[in-house]
Protein backbone atom coordinates (compact mmCIF):
# COMPACT_ATOMS: atom_id res chain seq x y z
CA UNK A 1 0.00 0.00 0.00
CA UNK A 2 1.09 3.52 -0.70
CA UNK A 3 -0.65 5.46 2.07
CA UNK A 4 1.62 7.58 4.17
CA UNK A 5 2.28 6.62 7.75
CA UNK A 6 0.92 9.90 9.13
CA UNK A 7 -2.52 9.02 7.80
CA UNK A 8 -2.82 6.25 10.34
CA UNK A 9 -5.49 7.25 12.83
CA UNK A 10 -5.77 3.99 14.73
CA UNK A 11 -3.10 1.41 15.27
CA UNK A 12 -3.19 -1.80 17.23
CA UNK A 13 0.36 -2.72 18.15
CA UNK A 14 1.40 -6.18 19.30
CA UNK A 15 -1.70 -6.68 21.38
CA UNK A 16 -1.99 -9.98 23.29
CA UNK A 17 -4.61 -11.17 25.70
CA UNK A 18 -5.08 -14.41 27.60
CA UNK A 19 -8.05 -15.52 29.63
CA UNK A 20 -7.64 -17.66 32.68
CA UNK A 21 -10.24 -20.17 33.73
CA UNK A 22 -9.72 -22.05 36.97
CA UNK A 23 -8.17 -25.52 36.57
CA UNK A 24 -7.74 -25.09 32.83
CA UNK A 25 -4.87 -24.03 30.65
CA UNK A 26 -5.11 -20.30 29.81
CA UNK A 27 -6.77 -19.39 26.53
CA UNK A 28 -4.65 -17.16 24.34
CA UNK A 29 -7.35 -15.06 22.68
CA UNK A 30 -5.07 -12.58 20.93
CA UNK A 31 -1.43 -13.07 20.12
CA UNK A 32 0.65 -10.02 19.21
CA UNK A 33 -2.02 -8.66 16.92
CA UNK A 34 -1.24 -5.70 14.68
CA UNK A 35 -3.70 -3.61 12.72
CA UNK A 36 -3.60 -0.14 11.22
CA UNK A 37 -6.53 1.94 10.08
CA UNK A 38 -6.06 4.99 7.84
CA UNK A 39 -8.04 8.18 8.24
CA UNK A 40 -11.38 7.89 6.46
CA UNK A 41 -10.89 4.20 5.81
CA UNK A 42 -13.56 1.52 6.34
CA UNK A 43 -11.93 -1.63 7.63
CA UNK A 44 -13.71 -4.86 8.50
CA UNK A 45 -12.18 -7.46 10.81
CA UNK A 46 -13.63 -10.82 9.99
CA UNK A 47 -13.12 -14.09 11.79
CA UNK A 48 -14.81 -17.28 12.96
CA UNK A 49 -16.77 -17.41 16.23
CA UNK A 50 -14.51 -17.49 19.24
CA UNK A 51 -11.48 -16.12 17.39
CA UNK A 52 -11.07 -13.15 19.68
CA UNK A 53 -12.81 -10.53 17.53
CA UNK A 54 -14.87 -9.31 20.45
CA UNK A 55 -11.80 -9.31 22.67
CA UNK A 56 -10.08 -7.09 20.11
CA UNK A 57 -13.17 -4.85 20.05
CA UNK A 58 -13.17 -4.52 23.83
CA UNK A 59 -9.44 -3.82 23.98
CA UNK A 60 -9.55 -1.17 21.25
CA UNK A 61 -12.55 0.40 22.96
CA UNK A 62 -10.66 0.41 26.26
CA UNK A 63 -13.23 -1.72 28.11
CA UNK A 64 -10.68 -4.41 28.94
CA UNK A 65 -6.91 -4.02 29.26
CA UNK A 66 -4.55 -5.96 27.03
CA UNK A 67 -1.73 -8.07 28.46
CA UNK A 68 0.88 -6.64 26.12
CA UNK A 69 1.00 -4.08 23.34
CA UNK A 70 -0.88 -0.82 22.98
CA UNK A 71 -3.63 1.01 21.13
CA UNK A 72 -2.66 4.29 19.48
CA UNK A 73 -5.15 6.93 18.38
CA UNK A 74 -3.71 9.77 16.34
CA UNK A 75 -0.25 8.87 17.54
CA UNK A 76 -1.24 8.95 21.21
CA UNK A 77 -1.54 5.88 23.39
CA UNK A 78 -5.05 5.30 24.77
CA UNK A 79 -5.71 4.57 28.38
CA UNK A 80 -9.19 3.11 28.87
CA UNK A 81 -12.27 4.29 26.95
CA UNK A 82 -11.25 7.09 24.61
CA UNK A 83 -13.37 10.00 23.47
CA UNK A 84 -12.07 9.51 19.93
CA UNK A 85 -13.29 5.92 19.72
CA UNK A 86 -17.06 5.50 19.55
CA UNK A 87 -18.34 2.00 20.23
CA UNK A 88 -21.49 0.41 18.82
CA UNK A 89 -22.44 -2.89 20.39
CA UNK A 90 -23.93 -6.04 19.00
CA UNK A 91 -26.70 -6.31 21.57
CA UNK A 92 -29.76 -4.14 21.81
CA UNK A 93 -28.33 -1.28 23.84
CA UNK A 94 -30.75 1.66 23.78
CA UNK A 95 -31.99 2.85 27.17
CA UNK A 96 -35.66 1.88 27.39
CA UNK A 97 -36.42 4.71 29.84
CA UNK A 98 -35.12 7.42 27.54
CA UNK A 99 -36.71 8.81 24.42
CA UNK A 100 -34.80 8.67 21.14
CA UNK A 101 -33.67 12.23 21.75
CA UNK A 102 -32.55 11.51 25.30
CA UNK A 103 -30.77 8.36 24.18
CA UNK A 104 -28.79 10.21 21.53
CA UNK A 105 -28.04 13.04 23.96
CA UNK A 106 -26.81 10.63 26.66
CA UNK A 107 -23.05 11.06 26.04
CA UNK A 108 -23.52 14.82 25.62
CA UNK A 109 -25.30 14.91 28.96
CA UNK A 110 -22.34 13.10 30.56
CA UNK A 111 -20.02 15.64 28.96
CA UNK A 112 -22.01 18.50 30.49
CA UNK A 113 -23.33 19.96 27.23
CA UNK A 114 -26.20 22.41 28.00
CA UNK A 115 -29.73 21.15 27.34
CA UNK A 116 -30.60 23.40 24.39
CA UNK A 117 -27.42 22.39 22.60
CA UNK A 118 -28.06 18.69 23.36
CA UNK A 119 -31.52 18.84 21.87
CA UNK A 120 -30.13 20.48 18.75
CA UNK A 121 -27.36 17.93 18.40
CA UNK A 122 -29.72 15.01 19.05
CA UNK A 123 -32.07 16.27 16.33
CA UNK A 124 -29.13 16.55 13.94
CA UNK A 125 -27.92 12.99 14.57
CA UNK A 126 -31.45 11.57 14.57
CA UNK A 127 -31.82 13.10 11.13
CA UNK A 128 -28.46 11.69 10.03
CA UNK A 129 -29.54 8.11 10.84
CA UNK A 130 -32.97 8.70 9.30
CA UNK A 131 -34.97 9.00 12.51
CA UNK A 132 -36.23 12.55 12.11
CA UNK A 133 -39.68 12.84 13.65
CA UNK A 134 -39.08 10.01 16.13
CA UNK A 135 -37.21 12.12 18.70
CA UNK A 136 -39.92 11.89 21.33
CA UNK A 137 -40.56 8.16 20.95
CA UNK A 138 -39.35 5.48 23.33
CA UNK A 139 -37.26 2.54 22.02
CA UNK A 140 -40.14 0.13 22.72
CA UNK A 141 -42.12 1.97 20.04
CA UNK A 142 -39.43 1.41 17.40
CA UNK A 143 -38.32 -1.57 15.30
CA UNK A 144 -35.04 -3.41 15.94
CA UNK A 145 -33.36 -1.67 13.00
CA UNK A 146 -34.48 1.73 14.23
CA UNK A 147 -33.23 1.01 17.73
CA UNK A 148 -29.83 0.05 16.36
CA UNK A 149 -29.78 3.36 14.47
CA UNK A 150 -30.54 5.16 17.74
CA UNK A 151 -27.52 3.41 19.25
CA UNK A 152 -25.45 4.46 16.25
CA UNK A 153 -26.59 8.08 16.53
CA UNK A 154 -25.84 8.03 20.27
CA UNK A 155 -22.26 6.96 19.53
CA UNK A 156 -21.87 9.47 16.69
CA UNK A 157 -23.15 12.30 18.88
CA UNK A 158 -19.73 12.66 20.50
CA UNK A 159 -18.19 12.91 17.01
CA UNK A 160 -15.50 10.29 17.59
CA UNK A 161 -12.67 10.03 15.07
CA UNK A 162 -13.11 6.29 14.87
CA UNK A 163 -16.41 4.44 14.79
CA UNK A 164 -15.84 0.98 16.25
CA UNK A 165 -18.67 -1.50 15.71
CA UNK A 166 -19.04 -5.08 16.94
CA UNK A 167 -21.46 -6.95 14.67
CA UNK A 168 -23.96 -4.11 14.91
CA UNK A 169 -26.38 -5.88 12.57
CA UNK A 170 -26.23 -9.29 14.25
CA UNK A 171 -29.67 -9.03 15.82
CA UNK A 172 -31.37 -7.84 12.62
CA UNK A 173 -32.97 -9.69 9.72
CA UNK A 174 -31.10 -9.94 6.41
CA UNK A 175 -32.92 -7.16 4.57
CA UNK A 176 -32.83 -4.70 7.43
CA UNK A 177 -29.15 -5.52 7.75
CA UNK A 178 -28.47 -4.72 4.07
CA UNK A 179 -30.35 -1.43 4.28
CA UNK A 180 -28.63 -0.46 7.50
CA UNK A 181 -25.32 -1.26 5.82
CA UNK A 182 -26.18 1.17 3.05
CA UNK A 183 -27.16 3.77 5.64
CA UNK A 184 -23.82 3.38 7.39
CA UNK A 185 -21.99 3.79 4.07
CA UNK A 186 -23.93 7.00 3.44
CA UNK A 187 -23.22 8.38 6.91
CA UNK A 188 -19.61 7.43 6.60
CA UNK A 189 -19.31 9.38 3.36
CA UNK A 190 -21.14 12.38 4.79
CA UNK A 191 -18.93 12.57 7.88
CA UNK A 192 -15.78 11.19 6.25
CA UNK A 193 -15.89 8.78 9.16
CA UNK A 194 -13.17 6.24 9.86
CA UNK A 195 -14.85 2.92 10.62
CA UNK A 196 -13.62 -0.34 12.10
CA UNK A 197 -16.27 -3.04 11.82
CA UNK A 198 -16.01 -6.41 13.56
CA UNK A 199 -18.11 -9.02 11.80
CA UNK A 200 -18.44 -12.69 10.90
CA UNK A 201 -20.48 -11.95 7.80
CA UNK A 202 -18.40 -12.11 4.62
CA UNK A 203 -20.92 -10.41 2.30
CA UNK A 204 -21.33 -7.59 4.78
CA UNK A 205 -17.56 -7.14 5.06
CA UNK A 206 -17.12 -7.00 1.27
CA UNK A 207 -20.16 -4.77 0.74
CA UNK A 208 -19.04 -2.15 3.23
CA UNK A 209 -15.25 -2.13 3.48
CA UNK A 210 -12.22 -0.71 1.76
CA UNK A 211 -10.15 -3.42 3.38
CA UNK A 212 -10.96 -6.70 5.07
CA UNK A 213 -8.67 -8.10 7.77
CA UNK A 214 -9.02 -11.84 8.28
CA UNK A 215 -8.45 -13.18 11.78
CA UNK A 216 -7.26 -16.66 12.62
CA UNK A 217 -8.81 -18.88 15.27
CA UNK A 218 -6.92 -19.10 18.56
CA UNK A 219 -4.58 -17.55 18.96
CA UNK A 220 -6.22 -14.62 17.19
CA UNK A 221 -3.96 -12.68 14.88
CA UNK A 222 -4.66 -10.80 11.67
CA UNK A 223 -3.75 -13.46 9.17
CA UNK A 224 -4.11 -11.40 6.06
CA UNK A 225 -5.76 -8.22 4.79
CA UNK A 226 -7.50 -7.90 1.43
CA UNK A 227 -8.15 -4.57 -0.31
CA UNK A 228 -11.67 -4.42 -1.69
CA UNK A 229 -11.39 -2.58 -4.96
CA UNK A 230 -15.05 -2.11 -5.85
CA UNK A 231 -16.79 1.09 -6.98
CA UNK A 232 -19.09 2.89 -4.55
CA UNK A 233 -21.97 3.07 -3.93
CA UNK A 234 -22.20 -0.69 -3.83
CA UNK A 235 -25.78 -1.35 -4.83
CA UNK A 236 -27.35 -4.59 -6.05
CA UNK A 237 -25.33 -4.50 -9.34
CA UNK A 238 -22.04 -4.47 -7.49
CA UNK A 239 -23.15 -7.20 -5.11
CA UNK A 240 -24.18 -9.44 -8.03
CA UNK A 241 -20.94 -8.75 -9.94
CA UNK A 242 -18.27 -11.43 -10.52
CA UNK A 243 -15.68 -9.35 -8.76
CA UNK A 244 -17.82 -9.18 -5.60
CA UNK A 245 -18.29 -12.92 -5.69
CA UNK A 246 -14.59 -13.39 -6.23
CA UNK A 247 -13.79 -11.41 -3.06
CA UNK A 248 -16.33 -13.39 -1.08
CA UNK A 249 -14.81 -16.63 -2.34
CA UNK A 250 -11.29 -15.52 -1.59
CA UNK A 251 -12.15 -14.54 1.96
CA UNK A 252 -14.10 -17.73 2.55
CA UNK A 253 -11.18 -19.82 1.32
CA UNK A 254 -9.04 -18.26 4.03
CA UNK A 255 -11.70 -18.23 6.67
CA UNK A 256 -12.90 -21.76 6.05
CA UNK A 257 -9.83 -23.36 7.60
CA UNK A 258 -10.11 -21.18 10.68
CA UNK A 259 -13.82 -21.69 11.06
CA UNK A 260 -13.44 -25.46 10.69
CA UNK A 261 -10.71 -25.49 13.30
CA UNK A 262 -12.86 -23.39 15.63
CA UNK A 263 -15.78 -25.73 15.18
CA UNK A 264 -13.63 -28.82 15.82
CA UNK A 265 -12.24 -27.33 19.00
CA UNK A 266 -15.57 -26.24 20.36
CA UNK A 267 -17.05 -29.67 19.62
CA UNK A 268 -14.08 -31.27 21.31
CA UNK A 269 -14.57 -29.05 24.35
CA UNK A 270 -18.21 -30.09 24.49
CA UNK A 271 -17.25 -33.76 24.20
CA UNK A 272 -14.70 -33.37 27.02
CA UNK A 273 -17.38 -32.03 29.31
CA UNK A 274 -19.27 -35.31 29.13
CA UNK B 1 -72.13 -8.02 34.34
CA UNK B 2 -68.67 -8.56 35.85
CA UNK B 3 -66.94 -7.27 32.77
CA UNK B 4 -64.60 -4.60 34.12
CA UNK B 5 -62.20 -4.66 37.07
CA UNK B 6 -64.17 -1.84 38.68
CA UNK B 7 -67.37 -3.87 38.54
CA UNK B 8 -65.69 -6.96 39.94
CA UNK B 9 -64.22 -4.82 42.69
CA UNK B 10 -67.57 -3.22 43.53
CA UNK B 11 -69.35 -6.55 43.42
CA UNK B 12 -66.86 -8.33 45.69
CA UNK B 13 -67.01 -5.49 48.20
CA UNK B 14 -70.77 -5.66 48.16
CA UNK B 15 -70.74 -9.47 48.55
CA UNK B 16 -68.41 -9.30 51.55
CA UNK B 17 -70.53 -6.60 53.12
CA UNK B 18 -73.68 -8.67 52.55
CA UNK B 19 -72.14 -11.81 54.10
CA UNK B 20 -70.92 -9.79 57.03
CA UNK B 21 -74.24 -8.09 57.59
CA UNK B 22 -76.32 -11.27 57.24
CA UNK B 23 -74.00 -13.03 59.67
CA UNK B 24 -74.28 -10.14 62.14
CA UNK B 25 -78.08 -10.08 61.90
CA UNK B 26 -78.69 -13.82 62.33
CA UNK B 27 -75.85 -14.04 64.89
CA UNK B 28 -74.35 -17.18 63.41
CA UNK B 29 -70.55 -16.76 63.65
CA UNK B 30 -69.16 -14.99 66.77
CA UNK B 31 -71.73 -12.16 66.68
CA UNK B 32 -69.88 -10.43 69.53
CA UNK B 33 -66.98 -9.71 67.16
CA UNK B 34 -68.60 -9.48 63.74
CA UNK B 35 -70.73 -6.55 64.72
CA UNK B 36 -73.30 -4.99 62.34
CA UNK B 37 -71.86 -2.43 59.92
CA UNK B 38 -74.18 0.20 61.32
CA UNK B 39 -72.21 0.00 64.56
CA UNK B 40 -68.90 0.35 62.70
CA UNK B 41 -70.27 3.41 60.90
CA UNK B 42 -71.46 4.83 64.20
CA UNK B 43 -67.98 4.19 65.62
CA UNK B 44 -66.42 5.96 62.67
CA UNK B 45 -68.71 8.93 63.13
CA UNK B 46 -67.85 9.10 66.78
CA UNK B 47 -64.08 8.80 66.59
CA UNK B 48 -63.85 11.16 63.62
CA UNK B 49 -65.17 13.96 65.83
CA UNK B 50 -62.68 13.35 68.65
CA UNK B 51 -59.40 15.28 68.49
CA UNK B 52 -57.64 12.46 70.36
CA UNK B 53 -58.24 10.18 67.42
CA UNK B 54 -56.48 12.58 65.03
CA UNK B 55 -53.58 12.77 67.41
CA UNK B 56 -53.23 8.99 67.35
CA UNK B 57 -53.55 8.90 63.59
CA UNK B 58 -50.92 11.62 63.27
CA UNK B 59 -48.44 9.54 65.28
CA UNK B 60 -49.05 6.44 63.20
CA UNK B 61 -48.66 8.33 59.93
CA UNK B 62 -45.58 10.14 61.18
CA UNK B 63 -43.81 7.00 62.40
CA UNK B 64 -44.68 5.02 59.31
CA UNK B 65 -43.84 7.82 56.88
CA UNK B 66 -40.50 8.79 58.38
CA UNK B 67 -39.46 5.15 58.86
CA UNK B 68 -40.51 4.26 55.33
CA UNK B 69 -38.61 7.19 53.81
CA UNK B 70 -35.44 6.32 55.72
CA UNK B 71 -35.82 2.72 54.52
CA UNK B 72 -36.33 3.91 50.92
CA UNK B 73 -33.01 5.75 50.95
CA UNK B 74 -31.01 3.27 52.97
CA UNK B 75 -32.48 0.19 51.27
CA UNK B 76 -31.93 1.55 47.78
CA UNK B 77 -28.35 2.56 48.51
CA UNK B 78 -27.49 -0.74 50.22
CA UNK B 79 -29.15 -2.79 47.46
CA UNK B 80 -27.24 -0.91 44.77
CA UNK B 81 -24.02 -1.29 46.76
CA UNK B 82 -24.53 -5.05 47.11
CA UNK B 83 -25.24 -5.34 43.41
CA UNK B 84 -22.34 -3.14 42.35
CA UNK B 85 -19.83 -4.99 44.54
CA UNK B 86 -20.72 -8.56 43.71
CA UNK B 87 -18.43 -10.15 46.28
CA UNK B 88 -19.95 -8.15 49.12
CA UNK B 89 -23.43 -8.83 47.78
CA UNK B 90 -22.93 -12.55 47.54
CA UNK B 91 -21.28 -12.68 50.94
CA UNK B 92 -24.07 -10.79 52.72
CA UNK B 93 -27.01 -12.20 50.81
CA UNK B 94 -27.71 -15.23 53.09
CA UNK B 95 -27.70 -13.08 56.22
CA UNK B 96 -30.01 -10.55 54.69
CA UNK B 97 -32.33 -13.22 53.38
CA UNK B 98 -32.46 -14.75 56.87
CA UNK B 99 -33.17 -11.39 58.52
CA UNK B 100 -35.72 -10.52 55.87
CA UNK B 101 -37.81 -13.61 56.50
CA UNK B 102 -37.70 -13.47 60.29
CA UNK B 103 -40.54 -11.68 62.09
CA UNK B 104 -39.38 -8.14 62.75
CA UNK B 105 -41.13 -7.96 66.09
CA UNK B 106 -38.21 -9.89 67.62
CA UNK B 107 -36.15 -6.70 67.24
CA UNK B 108 -38.59 -4.74 69.38
CA UNK B 109 -36.97 -5.43 72.77
CA UNK B 110 -33.56 -4.47 71.39
CA UNK B 111 -34.88 -1.30 69.78
CA UNK B 112 -36.82 -0.38 72.89
CA UNK B 113 -33.77 -0.74 75.08
CA UNK B 114 -32.12 1.92 72.93
CA UNK B 115 -34.99 4.16 71.92
CA UNK B 116 -37.49 3.79 74.72
CA UNK B 117 -41.27 3.70 74.38
CA UNK B 118 -41.88 6.58 72.08
CA UNK B 119 -42.09 7.53 68.44
CA UNK B 120 -38.39 6.81 67.82
CA UNK B 121 -38.96 3.14 68.55
CA UNK B 122 -41.88 3.02 66.14
CA UNK B 123 -39.87 4.78 63.43
CA UNK B 124 -37.00 2.37 63.92
CA UNK B 125 -39.40 -0.56 63.70
CA UNK B 126 -40.81 0.94 60.50
CA UNK B 127 -37.30 1.16 59.05
CA UNK B 128 -36.56 -2.45 60.03
CA UNK B 129 -39.84 -3.56 58.47
CA UNK B 130 -39.46 -1.72 55.19
CA UNK B 131 -35.75 -1.93 54.53
CA UNK B 132 -35.56 -5.63 53.66
CA UNK B 133 -38.08 -5.78 50.81
CA UNK B 134 -36.60 -2.56 49.37
CA UNK B 135 -33.01 -3.71 49.71
CA UNK B 136 -33.73 -7.16 48.28
CA UNK B 137 -35.70 -5.71 45.33
CA UNK B 138 -32.88 -3.29 44.57
CA UNK B 139 -30.31 -6.08 44.81
CA UNK B 140 -32.32 -8.43 42.59
CA UNK B 141 -32.78 -5.56 40.13
CA UNK B 142 -29.04 -4.91 40.09
CA UNK B 143 -28.37 -8.54 39.20
CA UNK B 144 -30.68 -8.28 36.21
CA UNK B 145 -29.38 -4.99 34.82
CA UNK B 146 -28.63 -5.31 31.13
CA UNK B 147 -24.83 -5.67 31.05
CA UNK B 148 -24.61 -3.93 27.67
CA UNK B 149 -26.01 -0.77 29.27
CA UNK B 150 -23.08 -0.75 31.65
CA UNK B 151 -20.66 -1.30 28.77
CA UNK B 152 -22.24 1.55 26.76
CA UNK B 153 -21.95 3.81 29.79
CA UNK B 154 -18.33 2.81 30.38
CA UNK B 155 -17.48 3.37 26.72
CA UNK B 156 -18.53 6.98 27.32
CA UNK B 157 -16.21 7.13 30.33
CA UNK B 158 -19.10 7.59 32.73
CA UNK B 159 -18.41 8.87 36.25
CA UNK B 160 -19.58 6.66 39.13
CA UNK B 161 -22.31 9.06 40.26
CA UNK B 162 -23.67 9.35 36.72
CA UNK B 163 -23.62 5.56 36.49
CA UNK B 164 -25.80 5.39 39.60
CA UNK B 165 -28.25 8.15 38.70
CA UNK B 166 -28.44 7.68 34.93
CA UNK B 167 -28.09 3.90 34.53
CA UNK B 168 -28.59 1.98 37.79
CA UNK B 169 -31.55 3.90 39.22
CA UNK B 170 -33.58 4.06 35.99
CA UNK B 171 -32.83 0.37 35.35
CA UNK B 172 -34.16 -0.42 38.81
CA UNK B 173 -37.38 1.55 38.44
CA UNK B 174 -39.72 -1.47 38.29
CA UNK B 175 -38.16 -3.67 41.00
CA UNK B 176 -37.82 -0.61 43.25
CA UNK B 177 -41.50 0.25 42.92
CA UNK B 178 -42.39 -3.31 43.93
CA UNK B 179 -39.97 -3.02 46.84
CA UNK B 180 -41.44 0.33 47.94
CA UNK B 181 -44.92 -1.08 47.87
CA UNK B 182 -44.03 -4.15 49.90
CA UNK B 183 -41.87 -2.01 52.16
CA UNK B 184 -44.64 0.44 52.91
CA UNK B 185 -46.97 -2.37 53.93
CA UNK B 186 -44.27 -3.85 56.14
CA UNK B 187 -43.52 -0.53 57.83
CA UNK B 188 -47.20 0.08 58.56
CA UNK B 189 -47.49 -3.43 60.02
CA UNK B 190 -44.41 -2.89 62.19
CA UNK B 191 -45.66 0.43 63.50
CA UNK B 192 -49.19 -0.75 64.28
CA UNK B 193 -47.89 -3.92 65.87
CA UNK B 194 -45.51 -1.95 68.07
CA UNK B 195 -48.32 0.39 69.03
CA UNK B 196 -50.64 -2.49 69.81
CA UNK B 197 -48.04 -4.31 71.89
CA UNK B 198 -46.29 -1.61 73.84
CA UNK B 199 -47.26 1.85 72.61
CA UNK B 200 -49.03 4.67 74.35
CA UNK B 201 -50.20 6.31 71.18
CA UNK B 202 -51.13 5.54 67.57
CA UNK B 203 -53.92 3.70 65.83
CA UNK B 204 -52.68 0.27 66.90
CA UNK B 205 -52.79 1.40 70.52
CA UNK B 206 -56.25 2.90 70.00
CA UNK B 207 -57.63 -0.28 68.43
CA UNK B 208 -56.32 -2.35 71.34
CA UNK B 209 -57.76 0.12 73.80
CA UNK B 210 -61.22 -0.12 72.21
CA UNK B 211 -60.87 -3.88 72.17
CA UNK B 212 -60.06 -3.83 75.88
CA UNK B 213 -63.12 -1.67 76.49
CA UNK B 214 -65.10 -4.07 74.35
CA UNK B 215 -66.07 -1.24 71.99
CA UNK B 216 -66.02 -3.51 68.96
CA UNK B 217 -67.68 -1.01 66.61
CA UNK B 218 -65.02 1.58 67.36
CA UNK B 219 -62.24 -0.99 67.14
CA UNK B 220 -63.38 -1.93 63.65
CA UNK B 221 -63.66 1.70 62.66
CA UNK B 222 -59.97 2.14 63.55
CA UNK B 223 -59.18 -0.85 61.36
CA UNK B 224 -61.20 0.70 58.54
CA UNK B 225 -59.13 3.86 58.88
CA UNK B 226 -55.89 1.84 58.73
CA UNK B 227 -57.20 0.08 55.66
CA UNK B 228 -57.99 3.44 54.07
CA UNK B 229 -54.49 4.73 54.89
CA UNK B 230 -52.92 1.71 53.16
CA UNK B 231 -55.13 2.27 50.11
CA UNK B 232 -54.20 5.96 49.94
CA UNK B 233 -50.49 5.14 50.23
CA UNK B 234 -50.77 2.56 47.45
CA UNK B 235 -52.64 5.04 45.31
CA UNK B 236 -49.87 7.60 45.78
CA UNK B 237 -47.22 5.01 44.86
CA UNK B 238 -49.28 4.12 41.77
CA UNK B 239 -49.46 7.76 40.75
CA UNK B 240 -45.69 7.91 41.06
CA UNK B 241 -45.34 4.66 39.07
CA UNK B 242 -47.34 5.93 36.09
CA UNK B 243 -44.84 8.75 35.68
CA UNK B 244 -42.07 6.19 35.21
CA UNK B 245 -41.56 5.19 31.54
CA UNK B 246 -41.45 1.51 30.60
Amino acid sequence: MTQKKDNVVLSVEQVSKSFYVEDEPPILALSETDLEVQKGEFVAVIGPSGCGKSTLFNIIGGLIPSDTGRIMVDGRETNGPDKQIGMVFQEESTFAWRTVEQNIAFPLELAGVPKAERVKQAAHFADLVGLSGFEKRYPAELSGGMRQRVALARTLALEPQILLMDEPFAALDEQTRMLLGEKITEIREELDQTVLLITHNITEAVQLSDRVAIMSFRPGVIKRTIDIDLPRPRGPETISSDKFGHYVGEIWADLREEAARGLRESEKALADEH
Amino acid sequence: MLTTPTRVRAFSLFAIWLLWEVNAQIGWLVPEVFTPTSQILAGLAEISTSPVFYEHMFFTILSTGVGFLIAVFAGTILGIGMGAFRIVGRALNPYIAALASSPKIIFLPVVMSFAGWGTETKMTMAVIGAIFPILLSAYAGMLSINPVHIRVAKSFNIKWYDLITKVYLPSLRHPLLVGFRLGFGASLVSVVLTEAKFGESGLGFLAMQYYGLYAIGKMFSVLVILFALAIIANFLLDRFATRVPH
